[in-house]
């Protein structure tokens, strides 16, 4: 069980979040070619590490996070607000 | 022809009456047939109440408003004449707001007694000890799958708690399991 501390709402359980996917995914221009639409939609880096990713406090203030998370401890180093401009981590 | 009316959410789980364990200080339960409006985006007072920060709700003794999530609160106030509350509030804190009835959807179930506080612990993820959770604290989550909006309206401790309406009944057979041991006495809609 995660605790995600929300910028919002304090320390809470991970049952009120779902989760998002990658967050350093970056859309392509609306003129981009049909192989960056393909890599947008499908290709995930999948690292062994500290990964950037969405998550929705779906259950509290229904406010999408950025959080930065290790893949393999679990352990949660950043949480911030959607439209807070995060780094993505070099894992 | 008179609208027909409305029926509790809660069902006939809440006839008032005392159960589960004898002896002791029960557990008090009641509906609060209020008013319940949405506003988000206001920027001044609501209904003569200071906008919350989040996590709080201001409580006066006939209103209550509540944070509910970033530029968003719920408006709570005593039943009176159908739409009556949000007409009022439309337009009331500042140009850009967006106000929703919720009078319909949402139900109020009223807690209070010492035991209060355990018989909510028992389902909820939150810590609700004084340290953390006291009078005028507020919080969304998850009790029994639901989501319930918390709000602790005083030291007692009494908690009224929000909940979408068509799962009140849902919700009642969680709160009796949970106040059993307790013991607790439903008493008439406030």
């Amino acid at each position: 069980m995660l605790r995600i501390d929300c910028p919002w709402c304090g320390v809470r359980d991970e049952a009120e979040f779902k989760y998002g996917g990658d967050a350093t995914v970056k859309r392509p221009a609306a003129d981009g070619d049909a192989e960056s639409f393909y890599r947008y939609t499908y290709e995930r880096a999948n690292p062994k590490g500290w990964h950037l990713e969405w998550w929705h406090h779906a259950a509290g203030c229904r406010q999408w996070l950025k959080v930065v998370r290790h893949t393999v401890t679990h352990e949660i180093r950043t949480v911030a607000k959607a439209g807070d401009d995060v780094p993505a981590p070099s894992s | 022809m008179s609208a027909p009316e409305r029926l509790s959410p809660f069902g006939p789980g809440l006839t008032p009456g005392r159960d589960g364990a004898a002896g002791g200080t029960p557990v008090i339960l009641s509906e609060r047939r209020v008013d319940i409006v949405q506003v988000m985006g206001a920027e001044a007072a609501v209904a003569g109440l200071a906008l919350p920060k989040p996590g709080r709700a201001e409580i006066s003794s006939d209103a209550m408003i509540v944070w509910i999530q970033p530029s968003a609160w719920l408006v709570i106030r005593p039943r009176g004449v159908e739409g009556a509350l949000a007409k009022s509030l439309a337009g009331a804190a500042g140009t850009k707001t967006a106000v929703v009835d919720q009078s319909h959807g949402r139900a109020v179930l009223r807690l209070s007694g010492a035991h209060a506080r355990d018989v909510l612990a028992k389902g909820c993820r939150i810590d609700l000890h004084p340290r953390a959770f006291s009078a005028g604290s507020a919080a969304t989550t998850t009790i029994d799958h639901i989501t319930v909006t918390i709000v602790q309206v005083d030291a007692t401790p009494t908690y009224d708690l929000v909940l979408p309406a068509n799962f009140a009944e849902a919700f009642l057979d969680w709160l009796g399991m949970s106040a059993t041991e307790f013991g607790y006495e439903i008493r008439p809609t406030a």
